[in-house]
């Protein structure tokens, strides 16, 4: 194989590689988050409920602690981010033709 | 002694009278555990939450408790879910209007098919329930709780006497029955509002 045949594979510009590890590290990122913070099916909380019994009375009685607990909009959100900013690093416009005629 | 006898026999007779009144019990709960839950179907989750500003008072006689009257009130501002944001749809005008309309009522006008056994009464409280401005009259099954002297224990000071009456249901209502958006969403919010409580009122001796 000649220098002139390596001259002519096409080349991957580094900033479609940086923004295609970037686009899959925010999607596994966002799906390790969620899966740490619980695997939590329902909406995001930014508090969360805690069941207490009084002693005498028997009653059960709920308090809230700050907490957040990412839902599963911010999941697919993130991962649907990531995995399109990856996508987006395979689409290649045609060049423009500098012929005149 | 005749005369001393009928004199100790009138005072326990008196005695005995008094500790039949009424109580009136204070629900503004001093260690702050009474509220209501809500709990509305909806998509991916229920919405679900409570309301702890739970305040009122109840006039109960457990020689009586047919007799049983009083209203509680819960502020609608202390609604609370897990999410801050929800939480503010609910409270705002389309929802609850807790601006407009602070507070949620049930007034006991009677106790129906009450049935007591020991410090337990179990009875249908029937009553006018107010929300979002709109009063109707409802039933709710109700299971009531004498607890005499234990008011005392409770606050960690047993030297102070005093009774306690728990007081636990559950009902559901409509929303649209209150303007909470009749018709709007209901295949994304249940329309039917389920709601359960558990509170506790303190009579101190005085």
């Amino acid at each position: 194989m000649s220098a002139a045949d390596h001259a002519a594979e096409p080349t991957i510009a580094a900033w479609r590689v940086l923004l295609r590890f970037l686009g899959i590290i925010i999607a596994l990122g966002v799906f390790s988050h969620w899966y740490a913070a619980g695997k939590n099916t329902g909406w995001t909380k930014d508090r969360i409920a805690e069941t207490q019994v009084d002693e005498i009375t028997g009653i059960e009685y709920v308090t809230y602690k700050d907490h957040f607990l990412p839902g599963v909009e911010i999941l697919a959100g993130g991962v649907a981010f990531g995995l399109l900013l990856s996508a987006a690093t395979f689409i290649r416009l045609k060049p423009k033709s500098n012929t005149t005629r | 002694m005749n005369t001393r006898l009928r004199l100790a026999a009138l005072l326990l007779a008196s005695a005995a009278a008094l500790s039949a009144a009424p109580v009136s019990f204070d629900f503004k709960d001093p260690k702050g555990v009474n509220a209501v839950s809500f709990h509305l179907d909806s998509l991916l989750e229920p919405i679900a939450g409570t309301a702890d500003g739970v305040t009122g008072t109840v006039s109960y006689d457990p020689a009586a408790p047919a007799a049983t009257t009083g209203k509680i009130t819960v502020a609608a501002s202390s609604l609370k879910v897990t999410n801050s944001t929800m939480n503010e749809h609910l409270l705002s005008a389309g929802w609850i209007d807790a601006a407009g309309h602070p507070e949620i009522t049930f007034a006991i006008k009677s106790l129906d098919n009450v049935k007591t056994d020991g410090a337990t009464t179990k009875a249908d409280a029937t009553g006018e329930f107010t929300l979002k401005g709109v009063t109707k009259e409802i039933t709710v099954p109700v299971t009531i709780t004498h607890l005499p002297g234990a008011f005392g224990k409770r606050i960690n000071k047993p030297e102070v006497g005093g009774d306690l009456l728990v007081v636990r249901g559950q009902f559901s209502i409509q929303r649209a029955d209150y303007g909470i958006k009749p018709g709007q969403n209901e295949d994304k919010v249940s329309p039917t509002i389920d709601l359960s409580f558990a509170i506790v009122g303190s009579a101190p001796n005085a």
